[in-house]
């Protein structure tokens, strides 16, 4: 071929002209060159004419005037349908290959659709029920610098705000309650969630009550007769048969008669998006069931509400809002309690969105990465496996490949053919896959899936999920697509046309040895993972937490809504009586609170006469808690009947944990010795016992120093748990406990009627959940792994069969091909292994803080991982292996 | 007939010039022979056009004299008329004579059938 020689300027102005008219044109004006007057004359003539024979091509294209149609020459719709419909042709003209690709992706988006859906559910769900939910703020008052838990303000507070900041258009307050409630023409009361609101409460919400009316601003601050109650939807269904007839009726809240003015419109259930209220009263209510609160509308000391909820103004923003709050906070008198002066005080913060508490938000947001991250590593093993069977088939198309090329396709085009036909399988996985979480979901419906979260209920698959597992579908489609796509593209013609079975893609082998040995490594990482989980698992459970809790059943009681202290306190007292005194019960307790239980209190404490201040957490108890919860009393003596309940009695007493009295008085006893507690203030407590160490919910954490008062004396415990250690079975105990209940006051209904270990168990919920899910994204993950280790030496070993039946023939014994092929198994499975330690090694940081008693870097269970993995392995390679030796030596030989 | 069969006026011209040049005529003489027996002087562009369409339409067939062009090298681009070519341009003359039977080229005049 001889290069062209012409200036570059028509060289170039020939460029213009359609390629096979190129020679043609360049022919005839070079015939012509002598009539032309001007140098410029060839090009010009050149580009002429191939703008007339483009711009006529293109106006018979348009007018369809071509007769044979021409292939588009770039990207378009006809091009992409065609792909589309090859890849799908391809799909099913394979079917055992894309059922295989097809649920092995399936599962992994299955699996990730279902998880994610229940996250998207729990956090990402707009408010129910609610008017514009995005223009819904949270004030919260916290100090200052954010951190530090929620504080309380008075009705005061709560006015001053709601007056004092234009940014708002309505500012609802509410303080949750659970209460006894007497539904009419029944005998027994039911405990129900309620909120005391403030008057503008649902119109903030937007959500007007329907049938019925809302409150009015005049009902807010009113006590006593003619209390107004809102009920939810439920309770008006279930109670009422969602009867008009249901307004006007009395409802007894902790034996006070209210009139139910309203239902709440249908999906509102309140200010929590995980719980759901019952009914809502105004906020004056509250002094009916809690009638020590006596000045609450006065006294900035009454402090009622942890939060509340405002509707930001057309056009205002939440940083105006929260500017005018802070400013509100900072210039009236005694705002949340302030002392003048003193820096990082109480104040009102803003936060937009409602329904979930920030601190819930936050741990679910780690728990969901957490889960998310496992979820995703499994759907990229789905992928390194797909992706080898992909891989697989287009080593047996290779020729077809080779044809394609051969033909006139560009490698562009082919790589595109098989990124369709990728996608092709993908989305068909995808929308498997859906259906996959669909059932998941249906299948978690009333589980309790995180211990400080209600069941899961009704959980949708929305567009945001079907969003979600598009996305993931299409992605999935071009990761476990490109790869393959890219490396069959560069056929070699000449080896592939003429005989495929002799040539051996080394790189294609490399890029199969990858994907395999990246499936190891992800299935080490997970199997490690797990691995830990079920450890810290095992380890937290055999925890001794230093109590004998078998057999012993807990409820609740709360007489304080409609009861005064003292009352509430004799109820108490009675109650524990009377359970006592069931046939079968040998021992029961009262304590306001156990180390199991989310209600906290800590107190300070100093020895007489030293300055040095310690911290403790209290459980208000009575007589009996110790034997009843298996706590050994180490020294001194149980508190007395007396002492237990509020009987005026001037000696005050005290039990401290182990722990504590070790760090206190290291030396000696320190019953009868006296510490001061801060509260209250300067009190002077005398130690009578020492009560072994107990661990608590965080059961990861040592035991904390605890401290135990009598729930009478200064505590004055108005509500709290039973504690009865029995012969009796659950049923048979709670039966008995709530007729006992209903014999000394109607009024007061049992609740939460449990085995104490129940409480345990929920401590470990998030443990055991991490526990589960990873072990089954293990074992998931091993099957994977093992399904491509066999993949890649199953085609291995066929690509090299000629060469096995050579080496027979040549003398070599089966045994020792078995060996080679196992050898190269077991070698490809140590680097994978190897790789997913590393890889674990640095990932299991963000576990450390979720593990319990065994070192995020454990070699026995990075060794266990290994050697089940090894195994899985070497059985899957253990086929091909066997097939190598029974190689037909005779057809190799004929072959060459 | 379909209008794809139909010939323009320059299809027909360049047809008629292939036909008279016989096989191996190329564009530079097919638009010289127009221009010498018709005094219409095409420019190269509808010569080339006009080709690149009658070869679409199955009317002629080309070659190049030279068997390997390159992309740009050169080579003449011949043409010789095919079959359907010639009952292409039978049929282009008898639409002419058919509608022209009976009637008289003279000045157009109302109501004179």
């Amino acid at each position: 071929m001889t290069r062209d020689r012409r200036p570059i300027l028509e060289r170039l102005a020939l460029r213009a002209v359609p390629a096979e008219w190129r020679p043609a044109i360049a022919h005839d004006l070079d015939e012509e060159r002598d009539t032309f007057r001007s140098a410029l004359a060839f090009p010009i003539h050149a580009i002429r004419a191939g703008a007339r024979l483009r711009l006529a091509r293109a106006r018979d294209i348009i007018m369809r005037h071509h007769t044979t149609p021409r292939p588009p020459r770039s990207f378009a719709f006809a091009d992409f349908t065609r792909d589309l419909r090859l890849a799908l042709r391809s799909m099913t003209r394979r079917p055992l290959f894309s059922a295989g690709v097809i649920t092995t992706l399936a599962i992994g988006i299955g699996a990730n659709t279902a998880i994610y859906s229940v996250f998207n559910w729990v956090l990402f769900r707009p408010f129910p029920g609610a008017t514009a939910p995005s223009e819904l703020v949270t004030v919260l008052f916290q100090r200052s610098s954010r951190q530090g838990g929620r504080y309380f303000v008075s009705y005061r507070d709560y006015a001053d705000l709601r007056d004092g900041v234009p940014a708002f258009s309505s500012l609802a307050a509410s303080s949750p309650a659970k209460v006894d409630v007497t539904p009419p023409g029944a005998t027994d009361s039911e405990r129900m969630d309620a909120e005391m609101v403030s008057a503008n409460y649902f119109a903030t919400f937007g959500a007007a009550p329907a049938p019925g009316r809302d409150f009015e601003p005049s009902e807010e601050q009113l006590v006593g007769v003619g209390t107004p109650a809102i009920i939810s939807r439920h309770l008006w269904r279930d109670r009422f048969d969602s009867s008009r007839g249901a307004l006007g009726q009395t409802l007894k809240v902790g034996g006070h008669p209210v009139t139910i003015v309203g239902v709440a419109p249908a999906g509102f259930q309140g200010r929590s998006m995980i719980s759901a209220t019952d009914l809502w009263l105004p906020i004056g209510a509250q002094l009916l069931i809690r009638p020590r609160t006596q000045d609450l509308f006065t006294n900035r000391q009454s402090t009622i509400f942890s939060d509340a909820i405002g509707r930001l103004r057309e056009g205002a923003t939440l940083e105006e809002a929260q500017a005018q709050a802070t400013t509100i906070a900072d210039t009236v008198d005694g705002f949340a309690r302030r002392t003048p002066g003193v820096k990082n005080q109480v104040g009102p913060i803003l936060y937009t969105g409602v329904g979930h508490d920030r601190s819930v938000v936050n741990r679910l947001t780690a728990i969901f990465t957490l889960v998310m991250g496992a979820v995703g590593l499994l759907l990229l093993l789905a992928c390194a496996n797909a992706a080898n069977l992909l891989l697989a088939r287009s080593f047996a198309r290779r020729r077809e490949l080779a044809v394609c090329r051969a033909i006139g396709a560009s490698r562009f085009r082919i790589v595109r053919q098989q990124l369709a036909e990728g996608l092709v399988l993908s989305v068909t996985a995808g929308a498997a896959g859906l259906l996959l979480a669909v059932a998941l979901v249906r299948s978690f419906d009333g589980m309790r899936l995180i211990s400080f979260l209600p069941a899961v209920e009704g959980v949708q698959i929305d567009t945001r999920v079907i969003g979600f597992t598009t996305l993931a579908s299409v992605l999935t489609g071009l990761l476990f697509s490109i790869v393959p796509a890219i490396a069959s593209s560069g056929v070699d013609l000449n080896s592939s046309l003429k005989d495929g079975l002799t040539s051996s893609p080394g790189g294609r082998a490399r890029i199969r040895s990858g994907l395999a040995l990246a499936q190891v490594a992800i299935s080490m990482l997970l199997l490690i993972c797990a691995g830990l989980f079920v450890r810290t698992l095992v380890n937290l459970r055999g925890l001794d937490i230093g109590m004998r809790t078998d057999g012993v059943v807990s409820f609740s009681v709360d007489p304080s809504a409609g009861f005064t202290r003292d009352r509430s306190q004799q109820y108490l007292r009675d109650m524990l009586e009377r359970v006592r005194t069931i046939p079968g019960v040998r021992h029961a307790a009262f304590s306001w609170n156990t180390p199991f239980l989310p209600m906290r209190m800590d107190l300070s404490y100093r020895r007489p006469g030293s300055d040095a201040s310690h911290s403790a957490a209290a459980i208000p108890a009575s007589r009996g808690y110790f034997e009843t919860l298996g706590i050994p009393l180490l020294a001194g003596r149980d508190f007395s009947d007396e002492e237990s309940f509020a009987t005026g009695r001037p000696e005050w007493v005290a039990i401290v944990s182990e722990g504590l009295a070790r760090t206190v008085w290291p030396d000696g006893s320190p019953v009868g010795a006296r510490i001061v507690l801060d509260y209250p203030k300067g009190r002077e407590v005398e130690i009578i016992g020492v009560a072994g160490n107990v661990r608590g919910s965080a059961m990861a954490r040592a035991p904390e120093p605890y401290i135990y008062v009598p729930a009478g004396q200064d505590f004055q415990a108005t509500w709290g748990s039973l504690h009865v250690r029995s012969d009796l079975d659950l049923v048979q105990l709670a039966s008995t406990i709530r007729s006992t209940a209903r014999e000394l006051d109607p009024n007061v209904q049992p609740y939460d009627i449990e085995p104490f270990n129940a409480s345990i168990d929920r401590a470990l919920t998030e443990q055991r959940l991490f526990a589960r899910l990873s072990s089954v994204f293990a074992i998931v993950s091993a099957i994977l792994a093992a399904i491509g280790i066999y993949g890649i030496m199953a085609c291995a070993v066929g690509e090299r069969m000629r060469e096995f039946g050579i080496r027979l023939a040549l003398g070599a014994r089966g045994a020792l091909l078995v060996r080679s092929v196992m050898i190269r198994a077991a070698w490809l499975t140590a680097l994978g292994l190897t790789v997913g330690a590393a890889a674990a090694a640095l990932a299991t940081r963000a576990l450390e803080a979720r593990l319990y008693g065994v070192e995020r870097f454990d070699p026995s269970t990075i060794a266990l991982a290994g050697f089940g993995l090894l195994t899985v392995a070497l059985l899957a390679g253990l086929q091909p292996a066997l097939r190598a030796a029974r190689a037909d030596p005779a057809a190799s030989l004929k072959a060459e | 007939m379909s209008p794809r069969t139909l010939l323009g006026e320059v299809e027909q011209l360049v047809l008629l010039a292939i036909l008279r040049l016989g096989d191996g005529a190329y564009a530079v003489p097919i638009r010289s022979e127009i221009h010498h027996q018709t005094g219409v002087e095409l420019s190269r562009g509808s010569i080339y056009v006009t080709l690149d369409r009658l070869e679409r339409k199955g009317f002629v067939a080309s070659w190049f004299d030279d068997p390997t062009p390159e992309p740009g090298g050169k080579a003449k681009r011949c043409y010789r008329i095919s079959r359907d070519g010639v009952a292409a341009l039978r049929a282009a003359r008898r639409i002419i004579d058919n509608l022209q039977a009976g009637t008289v080229l003279a000045p157009k005049t109302r109501g004179s059938r």
